[in-house]
């Protein structure tokens, strides 16, 4: 429609390099990168062929992503890597350290360039008569660059602009996901280590709702308020129990199980740590009563029977008939044993 | 119709899109978007309006600083209604750049109760606003006031084209944020579970690691370079008996190693257990030990006789002895306390 002056490109071009700009930041993980650029950067640059280039020894990646799929790619890669050494672009970039958009008809004729290894054993397969390229990063361990092939040498002038000006913007788009994947891979493994040790988290929003759940964390929770749902919100006795003194466990048992729920100290926000203490299968196979389980306390307590009697408010034949009966199924030879065993099976 | 902007103006668009990418937290967002668009929309007073529910975010950040920021929100409530953009804004949901002076003619303004009472203070004679956000949880929207009506056509071309941006690099410090914060959170959560954690990267090395964990290894590992690959001994633990976790008893304390079964990355997670001093247990001699460990395991007298090699009446004497110095009625207490105290930490194997 207008072009002002002697812009390089027209409002509309320029349009373009805006809405592509806003494609590359929209790009959510590291691993989707290539594919994301090589689609956001395809109406900008039209081409028969093009390639994104990653290494990044630090992640260990080494990316090689075309826009289609190229037939015997294994050979093709093979022979790129043989003859790299006389690529023009790469020497170009090797030398001036320039990543700025540069083609192999800026370097060489079309006959110099037919003459080349690399070209007979890879490029011409590919139909690319022309290269332009873009190095968006070269450091150590660090490399990235974009390569555009056509079958004539028809590069425009705007085209090269149009890379250059969203050059900038993919470095910084990698810059962030790399950043953001370091964040991702952290808190996975503190999850890993958190289930390990037995725990789950729910952490809150401002508005009581849940700003993120360790997965177990909400199951958990299920299993004790039945009818809940707590996925969609922390039951309300959770919440209530928050409001109360920090230093003092939630409980709740259910089943042969009990969950515990605790609140981190120096928390920000409001977290809830979930755990659950099952009271493990005995060896016998049984299962101690509630008031087995209760002579069970006092007896590892170093409590004698007639003290039992007296705390539990039974005679002391009663309690007797307990302590044998918890020998038994525990499958210990006397109280002591017994009482080894308390700590596991105790709540 | 809208002009068309110059080559230098899209580079100057282009450049404050980069700049708002480079904002590295929702925390530091408000002052960076004011940063970022200062040149391209020179005012003398701009501010960015913040409201998320989600996070309880309420927050009207200003291009300059004023003490009484508490007052003049007051104020401004009160008279809102009567504001011009914010009025076309909820009637339309049109968030495109509009300024006052495409509402109302310079005397309209100045007769509103909103300029006498806020605007006039502030020089703002005219306002130019874009809405990036606006839904039930969280509206963000940016102003920009000057001394006269001097925004021009160009300028609204700029805001219109950076506004898909603002909202984009808002939605990705918002995601940063969102890692950072569980990040600290499953930090805080795994330290009062009693657990440190150091991860190792693809090369065995420590990369990552909980506050203190490092220093807890250091306890036991002096020589460990905190950044290097694991200790030795750890090394060759993880390497071959994963699933048991490692022990290493220190003078006052034991370190205990585990390794998680399912991790991505391979992980250590330390403890400490402190052997806390028993009454009377430094008294001990180290043969009362060993038969405390016996006792506190469920064994009798003949038995832990049998285990030790000595004769029943000296296992008797060891025991009268032990129940003695740690001032415990009978056996089991002493078991128990023993075990509470960490004084049996190692698990003995019956012959």
């Amino acid at each position: 429609m207008s072009t002002a002056g002697d812009s390089p490109l027209s409002h509309e071009e320029h349009l373009d390099v805006l809405a592509c700009v806003e494609r590359l930041y929209q790009c959510r993980s590291l691993a989707a990168f290539p594919d994301h650029v090589l689609a956001a950067v395809a109406p900008l640059v039209p081409s028969t062929l093009s390639a994104f280039n990653e290494v990044n020894l630090a992640r260990n990646r080494v990316v090689w992503v075309m826009d289609r799929a190229v037939e015997s790619m294994a050979v093709i890669q093979e022979n790129w890597e043989r003859h790299s050494a006389e690529h023009p672009l790469v020497r170009y970039v090797t030398e001036t350290g320039d990543g700025q958009a540069i083609k192999i008809s800026d370097l060489l004729s079309e006959a110099a360039y037919h003459q080349l290894a690399i070209y007979q054993t890879v490029y011409r397969g590919l139909g690319a008569e022309d290269q332009m390229s873009l190095t968006i990063r070269s450091d150590e361990g660090i490399i990235i660059a974009l390569a555009f092939n056509r079958r004539q040498r028809d590069f425009t002038e705007s085209e090269r602009v149009k890379l250059n000006l969203i050059r900038p913007h993919l470095l910084q788009a990698y810059a962030n996901l790399e950043e953001l994947a370091g964040h991702a891979d952290e808190t996975a493994d503190l999850r890993t280590a958190l289930r390990e040790t037995g725990h789950g988290l729910i952490a809150l929003d401002a508005t009581d709702g849940i700003a993120h759940a360790s997965p177990g964390a909400c199951e958990c929770l299920a299993r004790y308020f039945p009818g809940a749902e707590p996925r969609a919100a922390v039951p309300a006795d959770i919440l209530e129990w928050l409001t109360t003194d920090p230093t003092t466990p939630f409980t709740r048992a259910a089943g042969d199980g009990r969950l515990v729920v605790r609140r981190p100290r120096g928390a920000e926000r409001r977290l809830i740590l979930v755990s659950e203490e099952t009271r493990r299968c005995l060896p016998t196979g049984a299962r101690l009563t509630d008031r087995e389980m209760d002579v069970l306390h006092w007896l590892a307590a170093g409590k004698s029977n007639a003290e039992i009697a007296t705390i539990l408010g039974l005679a002391h034949g009663t309690v007797k008939r307990h302590v044998e009966k918890l020998i038994a199924k525990l499958g210990v030879q006397n109280r002591t044993g017994a009482a080894a065993r308390a700590r596991d099976l105790l709540p | 119709m809208s002009p068309p902007l110059t080559h230098e103006e899209h580079l100057e668009v282009l450049a404050c899109i980069h700049e708002l990418h480079r904002c590295r937290s929702l925390a530091a967002f408000p002052e960076h978007v004011i940063r970022a668009l200062a040149p391209l929309i020179p005012s003398n007073l701009s501010a960015f309006n913040e409201v998320n529910m989600p996070r309880g975010r309420i927050l009207a950040t200003m291009s300059r600083h004023f003490p009484n920021l508490a007052d003049m929100a007051v104020v401004w409530e009160r008279h809102s209604g009567e504001h011009p953009l914010l009025r076309y804004i909820v009637e339309t949901g049109d968030g495109q750049a509009v300024k006052v002076s495409d509402f109302m003619s310079e005397a309209e303004w100045r007769g509103l109760h909103l300029y006498r009472n806020f605007y006039r203070e502030l020089d703002a004679e005219d306002q130019m606003s874009v809405t990036i956000r606006s839904d039930a949880g969280v509206v963000l929207a940016l102003a920009f006031n000057r001394p006269e009506r001097s925004f021009t056509e160009r300028e609204r071309v700029k805001l219109n084209l950076v506004r898909p941006h603002v909202l984009q690099a808002y939605a990705n410090a918002e995601e940063l944020s969102g890692h950072l914060d569980q990040k600290q959170d499953l930090e805080t959560a795994l330290r009062e579970t009693g657990w440190g954690m150091i991860a190792l990267d693809a090369a065995g090395r420590m990369a990552t690691a909980t506050p203190g964990a490092p220093e807890c290894l250091a306890r036991y590992f002096p020589d460990a370079d905190p950044e290097g690959p694991l200790p030795a001994a750890l090394a060759d633990w993880l390497a071959t008996d994963p699933r048991t976790p490692f022990t290493l008893h220190g003078t006052e304390s034991t370190l205990i190693v585990r390794s998680p079964r399912r991790s991505e990355r391979p992980l250590v997670l330390l403890s400490e257990e402190r052997r806390r001093r028993l009454a009377g247990a430094d008294r001990l001699t180290p043969r009362e030990i060993e038969v405390l460990r016996w006792l506190a395991e469920g064994k009798s007298n003949p038995e832990i006789a049998t285990i030790l090699g000595v004769s029943a009446g000296t296992v008797k004497l060891h025991v009268q002895s032990i129940l003695a110095k740690l001032g415990v009625e009978n056996r089991t207490a002493a078991a128990t306390a023993a075990r509470e105290h960490g004084l049996v930490a190692t698990s003995l194997r019956s012959p």
